[in-house]
């Protein structure tokens, strides 16, 4: 009985993470072209998008591709089901922060794995870009988690989320804001977009990780992209923005700080990866220290 | 400063004429040329242009034109070489300019002259080339395009067999 | 006649067509201002891709040299079907301005499959939006299946392109003797 009712809620969380991860995207995509001035695609482009790629024949490089890909967007489905959103808690008692940024990292080091067996080069160095990358942002986000530990004396998201209650001003984006603004640069580094999406850039490495995915596998990589968004900033959300009551609002609050990031992204170049990692570990690193400091003292 | 050099020129014993009032041509013969260039070069003439050929079926010989350019002075010079067309071969002047090298390679590719001394005159340009040269007079291009490419005349779109220009 | 399976299939494909970044000649200097504000590519679902292996429409801009033609079938099978070919540019229909050249191929569908012709020395990014626009109307009635054609008539694709690269003796064979009639 509860089998099944965990079965349906993993499903059911899996198809919402993985539409709204997609519907973000094309409004992102449509805001991006309004921005450069012309007109954009429609904003359900992405789920034609993923029919398509769904529909082509495709060329595997053997298990560890197929195994790879696979796992990058299974893990971090797994990851959103722990995560609380709104009324929607499937394991009140067991949403640790560190499990849920364990398994998102296992997702790309599994992505990882399977692109880099197909052989090519330029996947290669695409996938070491996105590895030191994630080294880069991964230590900025840690000093201002531990600034939240400490500060909320508790590890439990539903736990930092239910302290939040009560209030604009009970939020921690609020009471803790260097680690807001260290975490808002780290978050940047997450989702992969300008200036640090290196690890992608189409036009000097030939897209990285995906130059070697077509049809179903890139489908995959889409969806890992989309979940991952969903999962970014949803942990963002639970962290300073105080969670919310119920989905809607989750979403609302999820769209805003994708939005930050949109509009970023549409105005930067890109950073070469070595300055990528030394702003990462100059800047952020240095305002999620003070907050550390200011929550310990 | 033209006239200057086209005096110095004709000291030399060579043949030399203004064509405008910034470029002058040298017709040398063969067994002067390395003298001539390294001696323009030490001159001023210090850049290498381009290296040209022309090909003269009438008179059955091959010219080859060096471009120089002095850009202190804003005077080029053309230095002209005629070889024999039957048997096509040449010294290479890499030892004055280096970069001589890639434009003998593909001269000895398109006319078929023999540059000795250089040491890479592999074809780079056409791949898998049985025929003559392409671009010597007695290469018929329109022919070998029609025939490599399988050219057919077609009424119902229009398609005519093109005229011919006769080379002699 | 298509199942109902197929035609909700083709009716996607039509919408989201990728189109591999790969500018083979001159032509390929219309494309930037088809991509950009002022010609919009991107509202009809139709974005450059890096690689073969994306990308749905290989575009064909222009002339071909013997040698980009041989990099230009590598890519070609590469690509996962279905795909399409696009020729674009008088210079794939019947040689263009470069008719009489000893290394520039005159009609590419001998070569490749090609789905659909844009006239054109270069064809204005209005044409190339048509031409889109049509390439998605045949896709929806089934019609462009080029490369099923590539596959079912693979032999004689190969002997077409084995004429060019796998040459063993010289096409002229004695220059001076051959004549054409005018």
């Amino acid at each position: 009985m509860i089998f099944l009712k965990l079965l349906e809620g993993i499903v059911g969380i899996g198809a919402l993470s993985i539409a709204v991860g997609l519907l973000f995207m094309g409004i992102g995509r449509k805001i991006t072209a309004r921005i450069h001035r012309r007109y954009g695609p429609p904003v359900l482009q992405n789920f034609i998008d993923i029919f398509k790629l769904f529909s082509k024949s495709s060329i595997s490089h053997g298990f560890a591709f197929d195994l790879g890909l696979v796992a990058g967007v299974s893990a971090l489905i797994a990851a959103v089901v722990f995560l609380p959103m709104g009324q929607i808690n499937l394991f009140p008692h067991n949403s640790s922060l560190i499990m849920i940024l364990y398994l998102m990292t296992m997702a790309y080091l599994g992505m990882a794995m399977g692109v880099s067996s197909s052989g090519n080069p330029n996947a290669t160095i695409g996938i070491a870009r996105a590895l030191t990358m994630m080294m880069g942002y991964e230590v900025p986000f840690a000093a201002v988690i531990f600034s939240v530990y400490i500060f909320a004396k508790t590890g439990s998201l539903t736990n930092i989320v239910a302290a939040q209650g009560g209030g604009f001003l009970n939020w921690n984006m609020v009471r803790l804001p260097f680690g807001f603004l260290a975490a808002e640069i780290a978050l940047q580094g997450m989702l992969g977009e300008k200036p640090f999406d290196m690890a992608i850039a189409p036009a000097e490495i030939a897209s990285g990780p995906m130059v070697e995915l077509g049809g179903k596998y890139l489908g995959f990589g889409m969806l890992q992209h989309a979940v991952g968004i969903y999962l970014e900033t949803g942990i963002m959300v639970d962290l300073f923005l105080g969670g919310a009551s119920n989905i809607w609002i989750f979403v609302v609050k999820q769209f805003e700080l994708f939005f930050i990031a949109l509009l970023i992204n549409a105005i930067l170049p890109r950073f070469k990866i070595e300055d990528g990692v030394k702003f990462m570990w100059k800047v952020p690193l240095l305002l999620g220290v003070i907050q550390a400091l200011i929550v310990v003292l | 400063m033209l006239d200057k050099r086209i005096e110095e020129m004709k000291k030399m014993g060579l043949d030399a004429r203004a064509l405008e009032n910034w470029q002058f041509e040298v017709s040398v013969p063969r067994e002067r040329t390395a003298e001539v260039l390294s001696y323009l070069k030490s001159i001023g003439f210090k850049t290498f242009i381009h290296l040209a050929c022309v090909d003269w079926i009438e008179e059955q010989e091959f010219e080859l034109v060096y471009n120089l350019e002095n850009y202190a002075e804003k005077l080029q010079a053309l230095v002209k070489v005629r070889i024999p067309r039957n048997k096509p071969e040449m010294e290479t002047m890499m030892s004055i300019w280096g970069l001589c090298q890639v434009y003998e390679r593909e001269i000895h590719e398109f006319f078929g002259i023999n540059f000795v001394g250089n040491p890479n005159l592999k074809p780079f340009f056409l791949d898998e080339w049985l025929d003559i040269p392409p671009l010597r007079k007695d290469f018929d291009t329109l022919a070998f395009s029609q025939e490599l490419f399988e050219f057919k005349e077609d009424e119902s779109h229009g398609i005519k067999a093109p005229k011919r220009i006769e080379y002699k | 006649m298509m199942s109902e399976w197929e035609s909700l299939t083709n009716f996607f494909r039509g919408r989201s067509f990728w189109m591999l970044h790969y500018c083979t000649g001159c032509g390929a200097m219309e494309l930037p201002p088809t991509m950009t504000s002022r010609w919009d590519m991107e509202r009809f679902g139709i974005i450059p891709m890096a690689t073969p292996r994306q990308a749905d429409i290989l575009l064909v801009t222009g002339y071909l040299s013997l040698k980009s033609l041989k990099r230009l079938i590598y890519t070609y099978e590469q690509m996962h079907a279905p795909k399409w070919v696009l020729g674009f540019g008088s210079c794939t229909i019947n040689g263009g301005v470069y008719w009489d050249s000893y290394n520039v191929i005159e009609k590419l569908d001998k070569y490749l499959p090609v789905d659909l012709y844009i006239a054109g020395c270069m064809p204005r990014p209005e044409a190339i939006l048509d031409a889109f626009k049509r390439l998605r109307e045949l896709v929806e009635k089934g019609e462009a299946k080029g490369y099923e054609k590539y596959v079912k008539n693979y032999d004689w694709y190969k002997a077409n392109q084995d004429r060019l690269f796998k040459r063993i003796k010289p096409v002229l064979q004695k220059p001076e003797e051959v004549t054409r009639s005018a």
